[in-house]
């Protein structure tokens, strides 16, 4: 060892090391914030979030009624064009734009009047939704009184087009107590770079045991798969989805965005929101749908809108598309304004259960009657096109 | 993250003492001069470092820039010394100017510029200008600066200049020439810090550094500093951001030293903690990030 000694005879490691110390102590007292959630768990508990006063909610009646939504709210971004999208370059949207697109939302949900809400795509501290907290917000907003918030993407700092701050999930919302919320890890995509696999999204299916009376129970599970993989992540996580939901011993309701299309799906190539030419990164190309991985959906639950109701034309189909990039107020390359143009978001719930008669429905558009002509209503007033890049899936789930 | 902290500190006591052993006790009568005071070369010396800037010494002072960024980002710093210190010890005064035209590096894509990475792309703008509507980054801005550096000397008992301490005021700002003023990054704090002019905020900086040579070849440095950026008005991050730094300058031959050390950052980075309340319900808190940088460069000077 090195013993150098200053001018005034001291070991100048003596000098060194309080400095030394009180860097140690310094570090040692920080707790710095980790750059992105490695979101490393197979399954945990988390916590649930509470309306801060409640509204009471009706009796569910005698086997019980329970008006169920699911919607992909795209972080209340409604149909500004995003960059991902590929019809724009907005990477940020203001409070105002915020503010006011979270006022549409609650009415919708007003209008929906869901006893139980799945959403998907929403978030709470981002910085492209000017870190509103859309949990919060759809609680002191709407009849809603419990939130669980399942949290699949949270990174420090995203730098990529300079997106910043990200945290972004699935929530499940109940007029009735959440006893129990968790959240199931998915696989990840394994055909990413460590550095971009790092700051992505870590899927995850955010279930919740939810208390109608006392002593009933049901459960509600929400999910939100890969969309731009392309070695077969979506569909080991459909699978994975299909086997928790054969697992479950109380009743369930599952909805969610898939990014996948129906069994009988008629068009399944082409969509008229996809661009002629690239325009933008190339880690935004729609890989091809697998339709069939859907299938034992529809042979072991119950859909909201069963095949046979779907239709196997084009034509019969488009009334239970769930999904558009391009808004009403948008054309493609043709010139053709934009309208939903593919089914994507789902609703199931298990067998011993049932959807009444008339209530099921995806709420595509303004003056619309929920459940069809004939159906249970009611006809909505608000402008769903204008509201997401997805339209909410609804039916009266009937638990005995 | 505590275990990192201790494994960097480990790193750092480690590394110090193996450094010193291997660095060169030649002409050790000299003592390695303090960084970052009120100190400019003199008329045809230079000094660069891996990541620290070209500074060249001319008549009028010491010219400042990283020959890399120059391309797509023109910039330049001007450091006048206003009094030279008479004698060891003594108070000694600069100026410091600059400007900057950091558009280019906010279009040009990797490995040029930075267009994709903290800032927007705008590929669909480029590709199809009737879409461009949506494209939110920064116009073309010219960056400018002027600010102060005072340094005062501590002498030991032989009369060398042993100890130096430094106090750094700095005001920032941009001119849109066209287009539209950046939105703030929100990113880590150093690059906030350092970027904030060039993406069209303001920044004012207040720096107080104390640097001792506990060796002829060994210098330690401690730094404190404080900043204000401007921010929008519909921004809820807080605009002030503190800074403190430890680190150690070593000399490695006549003309080259080793700098390493560590930065701490303290900003307001819209930091949420969910916790477990007193009802059983989620809890929601938001607070200012901590962060901790490790720096290292290796600078020349002739």
């Amino acid at each position: 060892m090195n013993t150098q000694t200053t001018r005034s005879g001291r070991s100048w490691l003596a000098l060194l090391a309080p400095w030394l110390a009180a860097l140690g102590i310094a570090f040692a007292a920080i707790a710095c914030e980790p750059f992105a959630d490695p979101q490393d768990f197979d399954r945990e508990e988390v916590l649930v979030f509470k309306r801060s006063s409640l509204v009471p909610p009706k009796d569910p009646g005698k086997p019980a009624q329970l008006r169920v939504v699911a919607w992909n709210v795209k972080y209340a971004a409604a149909r500004i064009p995003f960059w991902f999208d590929c019809w724009g370059d907005k990477v940020e949207m203001s409070a105002a734009e915020v503010d006011a697109n979270m006022a549409k939302l609650y009415a919708a949900i007003d209008e929906l009047n869901p006893d139980i809400l799945m959403t998907e795509e929403i978030e709470v501290n981002s910085k492209r939704s000017a870190y509103f907290d859309m949990v919060r917000g759809i609680l002191e907003n709407t009849d809603l009184n419990y939130a669980a918030y399942y949290e699949t993407w949270d990174s420090q700092y995203v730098a990529s087009e300079g997106v910043g701050r990200i945290n972004l999930g699935n929530a499940i919302f109940s007029k009735y107590p959440i006893t129990k919320a968790e959240r199931i890890r998915q696989v990840d995509r394994t055909d990413q770079d460590a550095l971009t696999a790092m700051f992505y999204i870590k899927r995850a299916v955010g279930r919740a045991e939810i208390e109608v009376r006392k002593g009933e129970k049901l459960v509600a599970m929400v999910v939100h798969t890969e969309a731009y993989d392309n070695d077969g992540t979506k569909q080991k996580q459909i699978k994975q989805i299909h086997e928790l939901a054969l697992k479950e011993t109380l009743p369930l309701v599952l909805g969610g965005d898939f990014n996948e299309l129906p069994p009988s799906a008629a068009k399944v190539v082409g969509f008229m929101d996809e661009r002629e030419k690239a325009v933008c990164s190339d880690d935004f190309i729609q890989p091809p749908y697998t339709p069939a991985v859907m299938q034992p959906f529809y042979d072991d639950l119950l859909p909201h809108i069963d095949l046979s109701r779907y239709g196997a034309s084009e034509n019969e189909q488009k009334r239970y598309y769930t999904h558009s990039v391009l808004g009403p107020d948008d054309s493609n390359d043709k010139g053709e304004k934009g309208f939903w143009n593919r089914t994507l978001d789902y609703l199931f719930v298990s067998k011993g259960s049932s959807w009444v008669a008339g209530s099921t429905d995806v709420a595509q558009q303004q003056g619309q009657r929920l459940g069809g002509e004939k159906g249970l209503g009611p006809v909505l007033t608000q402008d769903y096109l204008r509201l997401s890049d997805h339209a909410p899936v609804t039916g009266l789930w009937e638990v005995k | 993250m505590r275990l990192k902290s201790l494994m960097t500190l480990g790193v750092l006591a480690l590394a110090l003492p193996c450094l010193a052993a291997v660095a060169p006790r030649s002409a050790q009568a000299e003592i390695l001069p303090a960084r970052e005071t009120a100190d400019v070369l003199g008329q045809g010396q230079y000094a660069i470092g891996v990541f620290n800037p070209l500074r060249i010494g001319t008549f009028a002072g010491e010219l400042e820039f990283h020959p890399l960024v120059m391309l797509v980002a023109p910039h330049v710093t001007l450091r006048s010394q206003v009094r030279a210190a008479e004698k060891p010890g003594d108070w000694r005064w600069s100026l410091v100017s600059g400007l900057s035209v950091p558009s280019g590096a906010w279009r040009l894509a990797k490995p040029f510029g930075l267009s994709g990475d903290l800032v927007p792309s705008c590929k669909v703008a480029g590709d199809d200008p009737a879409r461009g509507g949506s494209c939110d980054r920064p116009g073309w801005l010219l960056a400018g600066k002027l600010g102060l550096i005072a340094s005062k000397g501590f002498v030991d008992s032989a009369g060398q200049e042993r100890g130096v301490l430094s106090l750094r005021m700095e005001a920032a700002g941009a001119w849109t020439l066209f287009g539209q003023e950046g939105r703030p990054l929100h990113a880590w704090a150093p690059v906030e810090v350092q970027m904030a002019p060039e993406i069209g905020q303001s920044r004012s900086q207040v720096r107080v550094a104390y640097d001792h040579a506990v060796a002829d070849f060994l210098r330690l440095r401690a730094e404190l500093g404080g900043y204000l950026l401007s921010r929008p008005i519909d921004d809820l991050t807080s605009p002030w951001i503190a800074s403190g730094y430890m680190g150690a300058d070593l000399r490695t031959s006549q003309r080259t030293r080793l700098t390493l050390g560590a930065m701490y950052w303290n900003s307001d980075r819209h930091q949420r903690e969910v916790t477990k309340g007193s009802d059983g319900f989620a809890q929601v808190d938001y607070v200012r990030t901590h962060e901790v940088w490790p720096t290292l460069d290796f600078l020349w000077q002739w």
